[in-house]
Formats: structure tokens, C-alpha cells, sequence
């Protein structure tokens, strides 16, 4: 059973739409889903868990159809973090936790608190008082405290200082021990993704460009440094993008199979591949 | 349900005690009208945690959680009327024992459940305009809506003040009987229209 | 057991996990019968993806290394026997395959040759 399946979805709004989208996150697995600002991550979440109807195609979560009664149940298994939509914020971090477990079948007290303890949350502060880093740390507490197979995140680690969001990177990653938990994590943070995920999916403007194994994705692509000339030497389509130094220097992504042997490649990082796709698919 | 009522409960507790001390003060003043100021402002109670869930954007959030669209409608509602009555019977209480004291102070019970009646009509027709153009637009019909009953509410009361006791007792029954029709057909008809236009707010 | 990450080089991630557990099981610091990591446990203890310890045990299992019990986990296997049985079933294969392109060359057909390989299966039992 496959976490999330989401098939030939389209959903138009006026200026934007999202077409063909097709994402398969497999049970077990932590996909990482990137794109620009606009490109349609929040849209495609939204999708994804119901609270938007697609104009066409199906989207499935744990095994079942989200337009269907029985997803009602299904959102139990879910822990969900979004970037722009809070508790009210005259709440306070114990009345969200009285909340929830009146919410949540499986809502597990102790292990909140100790997620509050261990992100030093205080306890009776009304969220309007709370940092940006404060509030993705408490959403996050209650998203991992109702025992979920699956995380939906939508930009959870944006906000968090470097140490935090080691932090949480690691907690997310202890949370995929278990075979059956899956994550679906978006976010503009590449180096995050490139730590935590083992698939990456590029969302551009609506559509999706590719969702391959981060690690396959990695080796396929080196980067080459040189100068133009020797740049030049290379079959067209190994190049995928590339930019000039402006000093007769150019840095390139290029693909390792249709490279001849002897360039050194240097390894990319997934920001490296991600920025020069861009840049590929904007100059054809 | 139960959860978001109590979610709603913290969200305007401040705004809860606050107003309790409103209520007190006002059913103090020996009138029997002042008993609608009461009811009017916990009828507008739905509509101030609906402000504070549209500044937090929490109905994103609530869609993925395990909330049917009935529970996050009809709990606005059902918490709407458990204020209305909770103000009726602090105001209520207040008057009845003021009533004990002085003789001056009235205590009718066919005027507090003609009050309640009309908080609950002003919910009917405000909830479905909140959820279908949100609380800012919605507000300005809302304080609208509220003057023309409080108007009304008035214009009637003293008439039938003005044309003396008589008149006014005859009236009461069928006045209630229609009023308490009133209110639940309006109520009747409002549950389901709010929910049809929040699941339509989704798409 | 021994398990060193290096992103110096441009090997893959699997390879270098299945290149190194594949060295300690020849040099005999993996001893058959050892209990390997889960996949998952080590790409968690790693921070790699599973995917990629996937891929290394997968390799791993096809070239006879390790053995997975369904519930328990992976195991090194008996190098010696497999590597023999490897041979044996490389021998046994060619073996076949002499056996039938002889027949195609005399006209034997192929339900003549499966009654006489039956005929002497039955004569071994």
C-alpha cells in the first residue's frame, strides 16, 4: 500500500493551475516535495488531504480515497503541520493539548508533554506571544502526539534555527524507523530534504518535473567546473544547464552517462541539480 | 464537536468574563428590555471565535483534522445557544431576585423567553452569512441585522408599554408561540445552509 | 561491524555499503551466521535513505552473501557452501545445455529428452 497516491490530478484557479500531477509516496518512504514560491506545494497538500476538491483525478492517502466517507478515519493516521494556519492564537499550548485529546482517538498526553519539555515550550503562553519558530515547534509537538503512520509537512522546519531544526530533522528521521511511517515533507530548506528525504519531487509552476530516489538523483548529475571551451567538447545533452563565471569560466550540471570519462565531475548537491533544472527549463 | 466547543470556550474566555460582568451590571437596572442586550451579545459570541479562527486561518488546519463539516458548524451554533442561555439565566436570575427586593423591578418570564427567542434568530440569519462571506463582510450585515431586532424589539416593547399593561399581557402568548416558531424554523433552516456554504468556502 | 560513509569519493552510497560488507564477510570479520542490521535500522543510524541500504542488501542476497529470514532479519551467509553450490549449479547449467544442444544436433526431441532425464532420475532414486 502506498502512503500517498495522487493520479492525473488538475485543479485550476483562474492565474494557476496544477496539471497532471501524479505523486506516489510508497509506505515506509520520506518524500521530499520542492518548488519555488507559487509553484503549487501548499495547493498540491491541500489536495492531497481533502480539503480541496480536484477538478479531476484521484487522490489517495493509507490506502483510501480522499473524497470518500471513510478518509474521515483516515485522518487520525495523520499528522499534519502547515505553514500559514494555526491554532487560534488566544490559545495557550495546555488548552491546545485538552483539545486534541477530545480530537484524537489516540492522543498520547505524556508524549506531548514531553515534546513541549524537550522544544522549551512554555506551557501558558497564548500563541499570539509565540515566535514563528515557536509555533511550527508546538504544531509539531501535536502532530507527532496522536500516534500518525503518516507526516504531511508544509514548510515545518521554515523559522527554526540551525540547531532546532537538527532537532527535528532527527525526530522526523526516528519517526520513519517504523516500516509502516511514511512523511511527505515540502520545503524551500534543500539541504533539509537532501539529509532527511529518500525521494525528491519537483513541483514547477503546477506541474511536476520529476519524482526520483534522492540517492539515484545524486549520482546521475556532476557538477563540472572549466572553462567554456572544454564545456563546449561535451554533447549537448549532457549539459544541462549551465552558467558562465563571466571570466571565460563555466560551472555546469552535467549528466554523468553521456559524459565521457575523463572529466572530473564534481557531486552535486540537490539545491545544485534542483537551481540548474530551473535554469534549464527556462532557457529552452 | 465536543473538542471544538471547547476550543471556542478558551478562545473567548477573556471576552466571556468580561461580558459576564456586563450582564450583572445591566440586569441591575430595573427594565426588563436590558435583558436583550444580554442575549443579543452572547448570540454575537459564535461570531467572535469565528474572527479568531479566520486571523489564524484554523479552518485549513481543521480540514485535515478528523472534524466533519457537521461538527465544525453545527458546534458554532450549539455553542451560540448554550451562551444565550447561560446569559438569559444570569440575567434572569439577577432580576428575579432584584424583583424579590423592589418592587419596582419586573420579572417575566414570556419576556426573557421572547429575548431568547430573538438571540436565537439573530444567530439563524448571522451564522450562514458568516460562513458563506466571511467575517469581515459578514460583520456589517451582522451589526445590521442586530440593530433592525433590538429596533424592533424596542419599537414593540414600548407600545406595548405606552398602551398599558393590559394590552401588553394579552399579547404575550401568541407573541411567544409565534416567536419560539419562528426561532426554531429559522434554525431549522439555517444548520443546513451553513453547512452547505462552509463546504462550499473548501473548494 | 564496520560501516564508513564517504562523500570524498564518487561512489555510490550503495556501493560503498556493499562493497564493505561484502570485504569483512570475505575476510571473515562477518562470520556466517552473524545478523546484519535491518535495513531500516541502518539507514536510520546512517541518515541515508532506505532505499539505498535496499539496494546494497538486495545486491547483497543476489550474490549469495547474506540470506533475509521473513520476521527476523539478515543474516551472512555460509560463504564457502554458496560459493560451491554456486559453481555447482554454473556446472549443472553448462552441463544442460551440452546435453541440449546434443540433442538438437542428433534430432532428438525435447519430450525424448525429458522421458530420459525422468527414466534417469527414477534409475538414481
Amino acid at each position: 500500500m502506498n502512503a500517498i497516491e495522487l493520479s492525473h490530478i488538475y485543479k485550476s484557479f483562474g492565474d494557476f493551475s496544477i496539471q497532471d500531477l501524479c505523486l506516489t509516496v510508497p509506505s515506509g518512504t520520506i518524500c521530499g516535495l520542492v518548488g519555488e514560491n507559487g509553484a503549487g506545494k501548499s495547493t498540491t497538500i491541500r489536495l492531497l488531504m481533502g480539503a480541496l476538491r480536484p477538478d479531476s483525478g484521484n487522490a489517495s492517502v493509507l490506502g483510501v480515497d480522499v473524497s470518500s466517507r471513510e478518509f474521515l478515519q483516515i485522518k487520525e493516521d495523520v499528522g499534519v503541520v502547515l505553514d500559514e494556519a494555526y491554532f487560534p492564537e488566544s490559545l495557550n499550548a495546555i488548552q491546545v493539548g485538552k483539545i486534541m485529546a477530545v480530537t484524537y482517538r489516540r492522543w498520547d498526553q505524556a508524549a506531548y508533554e514531553r515534546y513541549l519539555n524537550r522544544f522549551d515550550l512554555p506551557e501558558k503562553r497564548q500563541f499570539k506571544d509565540f515566535s514563528r519558530g515557536m509555533r511550527m515547534k508546538l504544531a509539531i509537538a501535536v502532530a507527532l502526539s496522536h500516534q500518525p503512520k503518516l507526516l504531511v509537512l508544509d514548510e515545518a522546519t521554515a523559522g527554526l534555527d540551525p540547531i532546532v531544526r537538527d532537532e527535528v530533522l532527527d525526530i522526523f528521521n526516528e519517526f520513519t524507523r517504523e516500516e509502516d511511517h511514511s512523511i511527505l515533507i515540502s520545503s524551500h530548506i534543500l539541504s533539509d530534504l537532501e539529509k532527511l528525504c529518500d525521494y525528491i519531487a519537483f513541483l514547477h509552476q503546477g506541474k511536476l518535473l520529476f519524482c526520483e530516489e534522492k540517492d539515484r538523483l545524486l549520482e546521475e548529475y556532476g557538477i563540472l567546473m572549466d572553462s567554456a571551451e572544454q564545456v563546449d567538447c561535451l554533447l549537448p545533452e549532457a549539459v544541462v544547464a549551465r552558467e558562465a563565471s563571466g571570466y571565460g569560466g563555466v560551472r555546469a550540471l552535467v549528466r554523468r552517462d553521456l559524459a565521457p570519462a575523463g572529466f572530473q565531475l564534481e557531486k552535486p548537491t540537490v539545491e545544485d541539480i534542483i537551481l540548474f533544472l530551473v535554469k534549464g527549463a527556462k532557457t529552452r | 464537536m465536543k473538542a471544538l466547543m471547547m476550543k471556542d470556550t478558551y478562545v473567548i474566555w477573556k471576552q466571556m468574563k468580561f461580558f459576564l460582568v456586563f450582564i450583572v451590571v445591566f440586569a441591575s437596572i430595573p427594565s426588563s428590555f436590558n435583558n436583550i442586550f444580554a442575549i443579543v451579545y452572547a448570540a454575537m459570541l459564535p461570531y467572535s471565535a469565528l474572527a479568531y479562527d479566520e486571523r489564524s486561518k484554523w479552518d485549513q488546519l481543521a480540514a485535515m483534522m478528523p472534524y466533519t463539516t457537521r461538527d465544525l458548524v453545527l458546534s458554532k451554533y450549539v455553542f451560540g445557544w448554550l451562551c444565550i442561555a447561560a446569559a438569559s439565566v444570569v440575567s434572569q436570575g439577577i432580576q428575579l431576585v432584584l424583583s424579590i427586593f423592589w418592587k419596582d423591578a419586573q420579572f417575566s418570564l414570556t419576556f426573557s423567553l421572547l429575548a431568547v427567542c430573538c438571540g436565537i434568530c439573530i444567530m439563524s440569519i448571522t451564522l450562514p452569512l458568516m460562513f458563506r462571506f466571511g467575517v469581515e463582510k459578514g460583520r456589517l450585515t451582522m451589526f445590521l441585522i442586530i440593530f433592525l431586532v433590538c429596533g424592533s424589539a424596542g419599537a414593540i416593547s414600548s407600545i406595548a408599554e405606552s398602551a398599558g399593561r393590559g394590552t401588553f399581557f394579552a399579547f404575550q402568548e401568541p407573541a411567544l408561540i409565534a416567536m419560539l416558531a419562528t426561532a426554531v424554523v429559522l434554525s431549522i433552516v439555517s444548520v443546513p445552509l451553513s453547512m452547505k456554504f462552509y463546504s462550499q468556502r473548501q473548494v | 561491524m564496520e560501516l564508513i560513509i564517504r562523500n570524498t569519493t564518487n561512489q555510490p552510497i550503495y556501493d560503498q555499503i556493499y562493497t564493505q560488507i561484502k570485504a569483512q564477510i570475505i575476510s571473515g570479520r562477518l562470520q556466517p551466521g552473524d545478523a546484519l542490521p535491518s535495513i531500516r535500522a541502518l539507514a536510520k543510524d546512517l541518515k541515508i535513505s532506505v532505499i539505498t541500504t535496499k539496494r546494497a542488501y538486495d545486491e547483497l542476497e543476489a550474490d549469495g552473501f547474506l540470506y533475509t529470514v521473513a520476521g527476523k532479519g539478515c543474516f551472512v551467509a555460509e560463504k564457502n557452501l554458496d560459493l560451491i553450490r554456486e559453481k555447482q549449479l554454473k556446472e549443472l547449467e553448462d552441463h544442460l545445455a551440452a546435453a541440449a544442444a546434443l540433442a538438437k544436433t542428433c534430432g532428438v526431441s525435447r519430450e525424448e529428452l525429458h522421458e530420459m532425464l525422468r527414466i534417469l532420475l527414477e534409475e538414481e532414486l
